[in-house]
């Protein structure tokens, strides 16, 4: 923890620091289409501009250099994201106006910052080309965290290699049992190694969760998963499936490991294969709406390039184009996409799994869906305070719905989950939840200001003579402008300090 | 006399008392309740589950008709709670009620069945019902093959829980009863790896997906790659050209001597195996005369 303790007795102190980066990014929640401007092209010079409807909104438009002012999620059903716009502009202070020009016909404003620069992990594709992490954002979300091992992970799946070089995992539930056929054997050292291996160590590849240790299980029951959550760990992945057929009891239990001790599950949704219920039907866990249901994308080749026998497009439901029976699952009770076919994880140390070496390709949304875990996890740690519905939440709409405007991904809309995972969006989102911005106030008496990740001095804030005011955050303390600690006032700023919450 | 006669009087009374005393014992022991649960029993529980009755096989003798039924459970529920007969039966005051909840939560349940007849009379006994769950990862590992090829499946030697193991569907396997078996599809094939356990349950899990290119017949078209095509199926090798465009395929040997030369604009172009002979051959197809692709062939007769 560090402590920085500002007394001041003689003199005030007045910051004007523009720490905000010119791209800035934000959504909105504007229920007034009056408000929403409209995007004009110069036809002669392809710019585009945004025009209002009344001379107020105009000038205040004019004011800034906005590059994108439209509905975040054009097909999302829940009310409150309906009216979404995500805004790229010059300055962030045309989100504040809007807000506070406009409080009633505006609940919601979400900042989301680009980091710069991009950190890479010197094992980012070492082994392999880790073109699924490209795809879904993942080195530009380790900016904000590394994957807090506040944050417990498990995994519920077959056999680990426990001494796998690039694995951290330590076995909570049932017997590391190798007397399975050998080519399922190497399955749970797979699913593990794409929540999360050892990220940065030279050795192997990076994760998505990057430095989140992991919890494992060989048992797959749904006892188990509530084991798991009772036990604390508020990520469990399952790449497996127990039922086509829908349980009203299973279900409540799902609803209890969420609800009550604040677990979120994730499933892989099934494969193309028959035995998974079929790939137009839902398959159980992982369709109760408690749980997160993941199936697959491609994510090696750029839309259009050829390819024999698979194509593996990038955000491509298919795997190979025109074939909807090489795509795995899809219905209407899918949640989120994420690359599903031939992702680059761990095998078992040396020849005894798939590949001759330590690391290998793998297929199925077992696969897809760990990658989804690791975001989860990234997002709790910058925000352990999140419930797991918001946590699901931010997953959820921050998830790349453009997939949609692919027209090979046209006879999946609406089947293939809210889109595919952006990391970076999602941490980004939670980063703002854990972000505490205060404008044109006074602070006084003894009071203690505190969040998850940041607090931000936006404009006008001063501390009067006398009091005696905290900031606590993990990241830090951002001055904009126009900060004043008044003569004779304390301030005490403490970083990266954990902020206690109840979790559930 | 007259002693010994009363004597055995006496005794005989003695031993007609003796005989009641037993019969009535006999009686009572026969008209006591009794109930067997059923043998221990195992289901086999896959993604659509046959319905599971429990108590299908009851013995019930003696007592007084009508009978009522409480089946009983307790199957832990995470630390804290337990599940109990009327979440996992459909029904707890039948005689075969069937599992309506259970196998997803554990691997084994003890039912206590408890009966009374008409007669107030009562009795229990106990009935352990194993449940064998296919529960399939989700995953599966593709293997790339050049048609004609082939490739070795060992899915190690059953132990423990297991009793065997072996692939389906049985195309293109060598032994498709065995663990162990070379694979040869001429087409794409998923594979399913079944094992069968002790109960002699059975779960058939989608294993690999073998991809397999064709060779004797090839697509060219602008986005031709090159392949590598070591063995030919059929009497020749066919290329197609669909591009519309001049297409020259030539034919060297492996010392470089040029063996054939075909330059034409028809779609088809055929080049008999037995025309060329045993050996390896490199295939050198230009198009247009701007991009050439290679091919080699291994052609074995």
């Amino acid at each position: 923890m560090n402590i920085i303790r500002i007394i001041t007795f003689a003199f005030g102190i007045t910051h004007s620091i523009h720490a905000f980066p010119q791209d800035v990014s934000f959504y909105i929640q504007i229920e007034d289409p009056e408000i929403v401007p409209t995007s004009v092209t110069n036809e002669s010079s392809d710019n585009v501009s945004f025009l209002a409807k009344t001379t107020e909104l105009n000038e205040l438009y004019s004011n800034y250099d906005i590059s994108k002012f439209e509905i975040a999620f054009p097909t999302a059903l829940t009310p409150s994201l309906i009216n979404v716009y995500h805004v790229e502009c010059d300055d962030k202070n045309l989100g504040i106006e809007l807000s506070n020009r406009y409080k009633e016909k505006i609940p919601r404003l979400e900042f989301l910052e680009k980091p710069t620069p991009t950190y890479t992990p010197n094992d980012y594709s070492l082994e392999s080309n880790q073109t699924n992490l490209d795809l879904t954002n993942a080195k530009e979300a380790w900016d904000y965290t590394l994957g807090l091992p506040i944050i417990d992970v498990a995994v519920s799946d077959t056999y680990f290699d426990l001494s796998h070089e690039d694995l951290s995992m330590t076995l909570v539930g049932g017997t590391n049992n190798p007397n399975i056929p050998t080519n399922v054997l190497p399955h749970g050292t797979a699913v593990a190694g794409l929540v999360g291996t050892i990220t940065d160590n030279n050795i192997g590849l990076a994760s998505v969760a990057f430095n989140s240790d992991l919890a494992v299980s060989t048992i797959r029951s749904d006892n188990e998963v509530l084991l798991l959550a009772q036990a604390g760990y508020r990520v469990i992945n399952c790449s497996w499936m127990n039922s086509c057929i829908f349980s009203s009891t299973q279900e409540e239990l799902y609803d209890e490991i969420k609800d009550v001790w604040g677990a979120i599950v994730v499933f892989g949704a099934g494969n193309a294969s028959s035995q998974h219920c079929g790939n137009n039907n839902p398959s159980y866990p992982a369709s109760y709406e408690s749980n997160i249901a993941v199936t697959s994308v491609g994510h090696i080749k750029e839309i259009g390039t050829p390819g024999s026998p698979a194509n593996n497009w990038k955000d491509v439901h298919e795997e190979i184009i025109g074939d909807s029976l090489s795509a795995h699952k899809h219905h209407q009770t899918m949640d989120i996409c994420a690359p599903g076919y031939n992702v680059p994880t761990t095998d078992l140390m040396g020849s005894a799994g798939t590949s001759s070496g330590n690391y290998k390709g793998s297929w199925g949304t077992s696969f897809a869906a760990p990658q989804v875990s690791g975001a989860l996890a990234l997002i709790l740690s910058i925000n352990p305070c999140l419930s797991a519905n918001e946590a699901v939440e931010i997953l959820l709409m921050n998830a790349d719905n453009s997939i949609y405007n692919i027209p090979e991904n046209l006879q999946y809309i609406g089947r293939i989950g809210t889109g595919r995972l952006d990391v970076e969006a999602s941490v980004a989102a939670s980063v703002e939840s854990a972000t505490t911005y205060l404008e044109d106030m006074v602070i006084s008496g003894n009071e203690t200001i505190e969040d998850n990740y940041a607090i931000r001095i936006v404009n006008n804030v001063y501390i009067p003579s006398g009091s005696h005011i905290s900031f606590r955050t993990r990241k830090g303390v951002t001055i904009n402008s126009n900060f004043e600690v008044a003569a004779g006032a304390e301030l005490t700023i403490d970083v990266n300090v954990n902020i206690n919450c109840n979790c559930n | 006399m007259k002693s010994q006669k009363t004597l055995l009087k006496r005794s005989l009374r003695y031993a007609c008392f003796i005989c009641f005393i037993s019969f009535t014992i006999l009686l009572s022991t026969y008209s006591q309740l009794i109930l067997d649960a059923g043998k221990d029993t195992a289901f086999c529980v896959n993604l659509y589950p046959d319905t599971m009755y429990v108590g299908s096989s009851i013995l019930i003798e003696n007592g007084t008709p009508p009978f009522s039924f409480a089946w009983e459970c307790k199957v832990p529920k995470g630390l804290y709670s337990f599940y109990t007969a009327s979440d996992i039966l459909n029904d707890t005051t039948i005689r075969s009620p069937y599992i309506i909840f259970g196998p997803t939560i554990t691997d084994s349940i003890m039912f206590y069945l408890h009966l009374s007849d008409d007669s107030k009379d009562t009795i229990s006994d106990s009935l352990l019902v194993r449940f064998s769950q296919c529960i399939c990862p989700l995953g599966y590992t593709v293997i790339s093959l050049n048609q004609g090829d082939s490739i070795w499946l060992d899915a190690g030697v059953p132990d423990g829980k297991y009793v065997k193991y072996y692939y389906e569907p049985s195309y293109g396997l060598s032994n498709p009863d065995s663990s162990a078996t070379w694979c040869k599809p001429d087409t794409t094939t998923d594979y399913n790896i079944v094992t069968i356990d002790t109960f002699g349950c059975v779960c058939s899990c989608h294993s690999y997906k073998i991809q397999v290119t064709p060779v004797s017949t090839r697509e060219m078209n602008e986005n031709i790659e090159d392949s590598l095509h070591p063995y030919v199926i059929g009497s020749s090798v066919v290329f197609r050209n669909n591009v519309g465009k001049e297409a020259l395929v030539s034919v060297f040997s492996t010392d470089g001597k040029q063996l054939h030369t075909i330059s034409t604009y028809q779609d088809r172009i055929e080049l008999s195996k037995f025309n060329l002979g045993k050996g390896i051959f490199i295939i050198l197809i230009s198009l247009d005369n701007k991009r050439d692709y290679c091919m080699y062939l291994n052609n074995k007769l």
